[in-house]
């Protein structure tokens, strides 16, 4: 009975020519946070064209908020589509803690564009563990865009000394004059 | 009368970088967070210049672009899109999009005052 | 305060919600910050933004939104707004239904709370459309019954009525002492319920809408259901429908889904 709903709501979200229809059943699958209905949700969000019925599906991944639905999002930001990297980014940032593992591994990632958004995604969780995180990148990655977006979040997240020392740091790996405007403006948030 | 430029980008360490620079030399700066903010602001008031980056929540410097370029007001007024994404294919992107000059971050304060200057008319 | 510790808050709050503080309100922020910073017992800025930056639940963040965006509800607030639906988009609405032999028109007031907003429309509406071929109706929703209870008496002091004009004082309301009535042709056109605006089943059944005002409520809401609200508006909405967020609300940090409508006196989210 169950499966056999699913089946259906997933037939309208894909071929339905009505595209209030496809966006209520998308919406109506966050009731079932099953691996399979990610799968076909993420893929569906490749595929559609209609843009509010995309949204209705990052809605619906971001309220299943599984494993499943982070790793899958995780394989988005390498999407040619800016619409669909930057809706992964939301999603991975609005599942927090869920989201932590698959960050680490993609803060080792060989493309810094894909570093940049773990970045992104550790700035706005909020736990601790970020900002150790995020000090890292600052001290070891090799991307000054990278460690910049991090210096920018630990102006905000830093509060302890050694944070603050990491950040100064900073600006003495590169020279470049974004860097040491970022390195600046943090350093006097963090004195706050 | 000093040209009213509109900086997107959903780091504010980076529209403050562009707003320190661009100030300085006489340029009217305003900022948005992102594409569809930056369309908000756009319907208000007419901006005389873009600077814009790709990738940002909601919408992204791509479709604010080809958006802008849809609207009559839009048409001819000067983009520069800057942004970490440096690959052919997305510079052709920005193009495509109707941007008139695509710059990879970081820019040095010069670079992206003497390039505003030239394709902003201004001296 | 210090300017650092504005700028701070500022640029958090601004990158969350899309509401941007200029410096000129650095008096009007930090009085409330430090409410807040009383009421949970903090006495440094740092330990309160550290507070609200790592609070998982996102509460914190709501409520120093809540006591930073005054909620006063009272007739004929933002009149620029107002003026925006009664000259541009009235007409507009009308005009698109001219092929209707009887023209309908469909209001929704979303979060009505005591009922101001809603009565101020049919004030509006009932003007701008009197001896014409138009029939209209109002639903007005909120999530608390209290106020709903309120709104259906229609009971009001001076303070709520202070922007009413004096003509439209004498024609809507009856006076009552130090109280103004609403007269019973106005209240009948409008329907009071209950709603939680993230029921999927009932969202579903509001349906059809010209126009939903849901002005300084999605600023309760945390980011994903407030992106789940906006959808729902948007499904409500007739094809070229309007939404009326506060003066200060934008839907940049929600959904990028609404076209914008630039009027005279306002910008416009239009589906």
């Amino acid at each position: 009975m169950k499966t056999s709903k699913v089946k259906k709501l997933m037939e309208i979200l894909s071929t339905h020519p009505e595209e209030r229809e496809r966006r209520y059943a998308a919406m109506e699958l966050s009731d079932f946070p099953r691996e399979d209905v990610v799968e076909h949700l993420v893929n569906r969000l490749v595929e559609e064209k209609s843009r509010a019925v995309q949204e209705a599906i990052v809605s619906t991944l971001i309220t299943i908020g599984t494993e499943a639905v982070v790793r899958r999002c995780a394989e988005l930001l390498r999407s040619e589509d800016a619409y669909l990297r930057n809706s992964a980014i939301e999603v991975l940032q609005l599942l927090q803690h869920t989201s932590l593992g698959v960050v680490k591994e993609l803060l080792q990632d060989p493309d810094p564009d894909v570093r940049l958004f773990a970045v992104n995604v550790l700035g706005e969780l909020k736990v601790k563990e970020a900002v150790e995180l995020l000090c890292r990148v600052v001290e070891e990655d090799e991307d000054v865009n990278v460690v910049a977006a991090a210096v920018e979040y630990l102006g905000e997240m830093g509060l302890r000394g050694d944070d603050r020392e990491t950040v100064r740091k900073a600006a003495e790996r590169f020279s470049d004059p974004f860097l040491e405007y970022a390195v600046e403006v943090a350093l006097r948030k963090m004195e706050v | 009368m000093s040209v009213h430029i509109l900086v997107v980008d959903d780091s504010s360490t980076v529209r403050g970088y562009y707003t320190s620079i661009l100030s300085k030399a006489g340029f009217a700066v305003d900022h948005a967070a992102n594409g569809y903010e930056a369309l908000e602001k756009a319907v208000k008031f007419d901006y005389d210049f873009f600077i814009v980056d790709i990738n940002m929540p909601k919408m992204s410097g791509y479709e604010l672009v080809r958006q802008l370029r849809e609207d009559e007001r839009g048409v001819g007024v000067p983009v520069i899109i800057i942004s970490t994404e440096a690959k052919d294919s997305d510079r052709l992107e920005g193009y495509r999009a109707g941007a008139n000059l695509f710059l990879v971050k970081p820019v040095k304060p010069e670079r992206l005052l003497f390039l505003t200057k030239i394709i902003a008319g201004v001296r | 305060m210090t300017i650092e510790e504005f700028v701070k808050l500022r640029d958090y709050i601004y990158r969350k919600v899309g509401i941007y503080f200029d410096e000129k309100k650095l008096y009007y922020v930090e009085k409330r910050v430090e409410a807040r910073m009383r009421s949970i017992g903090v006495d440094s800025f740092r330990a309160y933004f550290a507070w609200m930056r790592f609070d998982t639940s996102g509460r914190e963040l709501q409520e120093l939104l809540n006591a930073l965006t005054v909620n006063e509800t009272y007739f004929f607030r933002e009149y620029q707004q107002l003026r925006c639906f009664a000259e541009e988009v009235i007409p507009e609405i009308l005009k698109g239904k001219n092929n209707q032999n009887s023209k309908r028109i469909r209001i929704w007031s979303a979060g009505c709370s005591t009922g101001e907003e809603a009565y101020t429309l049919a004030i509006i509406i009932k003007e701008m459309t009197g001896g014409m071929p138009v029939t209209w109706e109002i639903h007005a929703t909120d999530l608390n019954t209290d106020v709903l209870l309120q709104a259906k008496k229609g009971l009001y002091g001076r303070r709520a009525v202070k922007d009413v004009p004096e003509v439209y004082l004498a024609r809507y309301f009856r006076r009552m002492g130090e109280q103004f009535e609403i007269r019973s042709e106005l209240r009948r056109q409008i329907y009071f319920y209950q709603l939680n605006l993230l029921d999927r089943e009932n969202m579903r059944k509001m349906v059809d809408f010209d126009v939903i005002f849901c002005r300084n409520v999605l600023i309760y809401f945390d980011d994903s259901s407030r992106r789940e609200v906006a959808l729902y508006f948007y499904d409500a909405l007739r094809k070229g429908g309007y939404i009326f967020l506060g003066h200060s609300e934008s839907m940049s940090r929600i959904t990028p889904i609404f076209r914008l409508r630039k009027f005279k006196n306002a910008i416009i989210y239009q589906k």
